[in-house]
């Protein structure tokens, strides 16, 4: 293979030299030859970038804050005499490491869905005999025997070709069929996939034949490139991921800070050993630490996949979910879905109105609306005559569904069957024997309109009527009277200007406009008439505004993701102005003016002009780009601070896929790669899925925000018990043990019962998250809740002595079963409440009275089995002796029952605080300066 | 012509349908649709759902809610669905909100027991001076 020529610059010369400079010749290698570029180049095969072992992964997997305490917190555990503890909370680490290995299992399909692409078997020409080899021999300078069907197994030249079309879809999620021949090409500047003398690995014969000289195979191939940049790029840390390691160090730091004080404080002022007062401190530490955190986690994320999957949405990427809910820009590539087919008239104008037509498709049901109100168009004598014209003048015909189409179809012209549908909305139906067509005269270059003349039942004799439709200028030039109300009117100069003021408001609206004009005629030969004998002296009946519908569901993704405060951008391989046109029609791009941005351009642009030309407020659009140009574009998005979630379906789009925060495939035309390449997987006939994959994200990340408020609530408030008992000169209101019971046991279930809350309402119109909002902020760390829990606590605590006898001012004492029942009343004290924090926490908004009781069930089970715990630990002889439980008398329990309430009330009266806070902050922000 | 107005609000008409997924909905849409047309008058329709309801509602049920909402924008309604734990209530205020000069709904499904606690969306909409229609 010649060392001077680069593989681009092959596709200006013509077949025989490209052949000869890679060294080969139209009969092919030689098999020594053939072998001997084997061993140089090697196998055609996209390679394996190196495998991971599974412990490695393992191991890698628990190198995260998150598990490292979690680990630290387990030894401790031990060394706090609760070996049961303990095992839990490692066990809870190995399964959150199998968890991220699985994860990191299913991130790797991509490159393993490239190596499927070629086919095992492929047939070359070799010293001119045509032979079948394995593809991974296929060698720079085998000419390839292409025929239909064949997979293109290398990136080849073609050298000789018949009516060749081919399918590169794999490469761009393009199904449309592109002619090759070959032929030395003027402009070598031309992108791989434009060159109609190329072929590339991955695409498919789909017509003629031809032979193709290979010039580059395996790594080198463009399907090779993407798969080497594919593998190259890591899916980097999720933004959940980078909260929960924010989280996980905050916990480390406050708990190692409480571990430590509290040491002091039982050392110190309690007068305990130091070694019991080291396990106290231990046992504080362990109980800071979120056990729950990974499983709550997953189960969120898990329940999330199965809902979603339910709807059509495939979570391949379990925190794939959670990173859309927090996406600032969506980056599609699916310009050619952004339009249904055909044309619809979308509103008309008669006398001085706009009325807007709704309907589905071609069906003939639908509605005539006036502002926003429903008009009944035969009430409308002018409305109802500009649609009688419409159907007269049209040629189509309306076919109900059969067999053959599930939907009304237009057979003709679209424009004339838009007109069609839109009379029928109308109820005009026109009897094709009482309106019998005698003449039509077609639309010429020089004649932008047709006429039809017709027999009409209700004319004179003799008289025919005449209809005409087409541009605005030709009709009005033709028309001399206009219709109003019943009565026509002679056509005056402001009528033609209101005219053609409208169809100009029409056409910025990106409307195609059809006018409508009908007259009479007097003739004895009406076959004879010619056009200019019966396009004259015609009434002006209205303006018919056309458009390419746009596609209801990628119009309903659109206009959710602005309401989600999401910016969307088309980044597409489209041409700029056709790219446009579908951006338009979906609503994706609105104002008169949007800025085109071509590959090309985009790679003349330095990243710091790249990132000034993506600041917010732009319309911009993105055409013409390649792999690597998307993923650039996705980069410098990420650079500007976004959260990017990137849809596409092509390989094309596999780079830029991985490079987002978020890859959205969309399902049935997404080649595999893409799909494999992505997170989520959209169904291709429901994209607006994708919202409620936004939903489900966001939803997630505050349920997680509610279940470590709700962790925080209790440790705040055992703290708060033991800080104020020692300072007080009391006895510890609780014990080790029982801080551990309430962390590990009592609380664990409600709190994963929180994670599962539904979204409340109005969470998808929210803007998107911060990227750097964490999942705990000071806030939540030290919430009002746990001091009054803590308050609320020891209260109990002191009321089995005070039931005692004792005396406040005098000295407590507290030994044996009065001890122990104090702490029990401790415990249940926090247990208790904690079931009002747990039902105050479900929204941040919501009173509780709005949230409805039973709409989170799974919640009030989870309660019931922590109280149900509570009632077997202090009941159970054999568990209340290993505990050192006593069992609260009737009126203490009585106590115990009004603390859900009061902490309902608290977490009630914050919200409530909060409110008034934002809107007094907001009326603020509204004041003028 | 104008679109018909209140008489005493100086706003344009509206019928406001509230639809479930029940066998009724469509029955509700065309008798709203066909007062609306006779008053030349705006047409609502509108779904409440639980929150979350979303996604966490059948993918049959999903189904149904998008074609029966498709069915009524095809006939010139302006189509919402709106979140939340109180359904009558928040049907009673989008309807004062609108203002919706009639309320078409369909039949109460709460069990005559219930109802002696529970007034049904009708009464409560009649509590609130709203006139209504019951397909």
């Amino acid at each position: 293979m010649s060392n001077s020529v680069t593989s681009d610059q092959y596709a200006e010369l013509p077949p025989l030299e490209i052949c000869s400079a890679v060294g080969s010749s139209p009969h092919g290698l030689e098999e020594q030859e053939a072998r001997a570029r084997l061993e140089r180049y090697g196998p055609n095969s996209i390679s394996d970038p190196g495998g991971t072992t599974i412990i490695k992964r393992l191991m890698n997997s628990f190198a995260n804050w998150i598990t490292a305490i979690l680990l630290v917190a387990g030894i401790l555990a031990f060394a706090t005499g609760t070996p049961v503890i303990g095992w839990v909370i490692l066990a809870v680490s190995f399964v959150n490491g199998c968890f991220t290995v699985w994860q990191e299992y299913v991130a790797e399909q991509a490159i393993a869905a490239l190596r499927n692409l070629l086919p095992p078997m492929t047939f070359v020409r070799r010293a001119g005999q045509t032979r079948k080899v394995l593809t991974s021999e296929v060698v720079p300078g085998d000419i390839l025997a292409l025929n239909p069907g064949a997979v293109v197994v290398a990136d080849a030249y073609l050298i000789s070709g018949d009516g060749m079309r081919i399918r590169q879809h794999m490469l761009t999620g393009n199904l449309a069929l592109l002619t090759k021949a070959p032929g030395a090409l003027p402009d070598a500047t031309l992108p791989p996939l434009q060159r109609p003398n190329m072929v590339l690995a991955g695409s498919i014969v789909a017509e003629g034949q031809g032979s193709a000289v290979v010039v580059a195979t395996g790594m080198q191939t463009l399907l090779g490139r993407v798969a080497n940049t594919t593998a190259s790029l890591n899916s980097g840390t999720s933004p959940l991921g980078r909260a929960l390691a924010s989280l996980a160090q905050t916990i480390s730091r406050v708990a190692i800070l409480a571990g430590l004080a509290i040491f002091g404080l039982v050392f110190f002022l309690q007068g305990e050993p130091v070694g019991a007062a080291l396990i106290f401190a231990i046992g504080m530490i362990v109980a800071f630490v979120p056990e729950g955190l990974l499983p709550t986690v997953s189960l969120a994320l898990a329940l999330a996949r199965w809902r979603l999957k339910r709807h059509g949405v495939l979570a391949r990427r379990l925190t794939g979910v959670e990173s859309l809910g927090s996406a600032t820009v969506l980056c599609l590539d699916r310009s050619a879905d952004l339009a249904a087919e055909g044309l619809e008239v979308a509103a008309v104008w008669t006398n001085g109105t706009v009325y807007t037509i709704t309907g589905e498709g071609n069906a003939p049901e639908g509605a005539f609306l006036r502002a926003k109100a429903l008009v009944e168009p035969a009430q409308h004598s002018d409305l109802y005559t500009l649609l009688q014209a419409a159907a007269i003048g049209c040629s189509a015909r309306l076919l109900p569904p059969d067999q053959e189409s599930p939907t009304w179809r237009v057979l003709g012209d679209p424009a004339e069957g838009a007109l069609l549908v839109a009379a029928a909305r109308g109820g005009v139906a026109i009897d094709p024997t009482r309106f019998e067509s005698l003449q039509r005269f077609p639309q010429e270059v020089r004649r932008p309109l047709i006429t039809v003349v017709v027999a009409d039942p209700d004319l004179p004799d003799r008289t025919w009527r005449v209809v005409s439709h087409g541009s605005t200028r030709a009709i009005l030039d033709r028309s001399t009277s206009v219709c109003i109300g019943s009565e026509v009117l002679p056509l005056t100069r402001d009528q033609i200007d209101t005219i053609q003021a409208q169809a100009e408001a029409f056409a910025r609206d990106g409307m195609r406009i059809v006018a409508l004009a009908s007259g009479t005629i007097e003739s004895d030969d009406p076959a004879g008439l010619r056009a200019r004998d019966v396009e004259r002296e015609l009434t002006f009946l209205g303006l018919a505004a056309l458009r390419e519908p746009p596609q209801p569901a990628v119009a309903e993704l659109i206009d959710g993701c602005r309401r989600a405060g999401i910016r969307t951008l088309l980044v597409t391989g489209a041409y700029g102005l056709l790219a446009e046109a579908g951006a338009r029609r979906a609503g994706l791009v609105q104002g008169p003016h949007v800025q085109i941005i071509t590959g090309v351009e985009l790679d003349r642009m330095s990243d710091a002009d790249l990132g000034l030309t993506l600041a917010p407020g732009v319309e911009l659009l993105f055409a013409e780009c390649d792999a690597e140009q998307k993923r650039r574009l996705v980069r410098a998005l990420q650079a500007r601070g976004e959260v990017v979630a990137f849809m596409g379906d092509s390989i094309n789009d596999a780079p830029a896929l991985k490079q987002a925060d978020i890859g959205v495939a969309v399902g049935r035309s997404g080649t595999a790669v893409a799909v494999a390449a992505a997170d989520l997987v959209l169904d291709a006939e429901h994209p607006a899925g994708l919202l409620l994959a936004i939903e489900e994200g966001r939803a997630i990340f505050t349920n997680i925000q509610k279940f470590v408020a709700y962790l925080s609530t209790h440790n705040l408030a055992q703290a708060v018990a033991v800080v104020v008992a020692a300072f007080l000169g009391v006895p510890l209101p609780l014990t080790v043990v029982q801080v551990l019971l309430i962390d590990l046991g009592a609380e664990l279930f409600p709190a994963i019962a929180l994670s599962s809350d539904p979204p409340e309402p109005g969470l998808i119109d929210q803007p998107p998250r911060s990227r750097s909002t964490p999942l705990a902020n000071r806030w939540s760390l030290i919430r009002p809740s746990g001091w009054i829990e803590g308050i609320l606590a020891l209260i109990a605590f002191v009321s089995v002595p005070l039931a005692a006898g004792w005396v406040p001012g005098t000295e407590l004492v507290l030994e044996g079963q009065l001890y122990h029942q104090a702490t029990t009343m401790s415990y249940a004290a926090i247990v208790l409440s904690q079931v009002g924090v747990a039902l105050g926490l479900r929204s941040q908004r919501l009173p509780i009275w709005q949230l409805g009781l039973f709409s989170n069930r799974l919640l009030l089970f989870s309660i019931a089995a922590s109280i149900g715990m509570m009632l077997l630990l202090i009941y159970v002889p054999f568990l209340a002796n290993l505990f050192q439980f006593v069992a609260p008398t009737p009126q203490q329990w009585a106590l115990l029952a009004c603390y859900p309430l009061i902490m309902i009330i608290t977490e009630e009266l914050v919200k409530w605080l909060r409110k008034r806070r934002q809107t007094k902050a907001l009326q603020h922000a509204s004041l003028p300066a | 012509m104008a679109a018909q107005t209140s008489p005493n609000k100086g706003t344009p008409t509206r019928i406001l349908a509230c639809i479930t997924l029940d066998t009724h909905a469509e029955a509700i849409i065309q008798a709203a649709y066909q007062q609306a047309l006779q008053r030349e008058a705006e047409l609502h329709v509108l779904h409440v759902a639980e929150p979350g309801a979303a996604t966490r509602r059948k993918p049959a049920d999903a189904a149904r809610l998008a074609t029966l909402l498709r069915k009524a924008a095809s006939k010139g309604a302006q189509t919402q669905v709106l979140q939340s734990y109180r359904v009558a209530a928040t049907i009673v205020q989008v309807a004062q909100q609108l203002p919706a000069e009639l309320v078409v709904v369909g039949p109460s499904s709460t069990a005559a027991l219930k109802r002696l606690f529970r007034p049904t969306l009708a009464a409560l909409l009649e509590a609130a001076g709203m006139k209504v229609l019951i397909i």
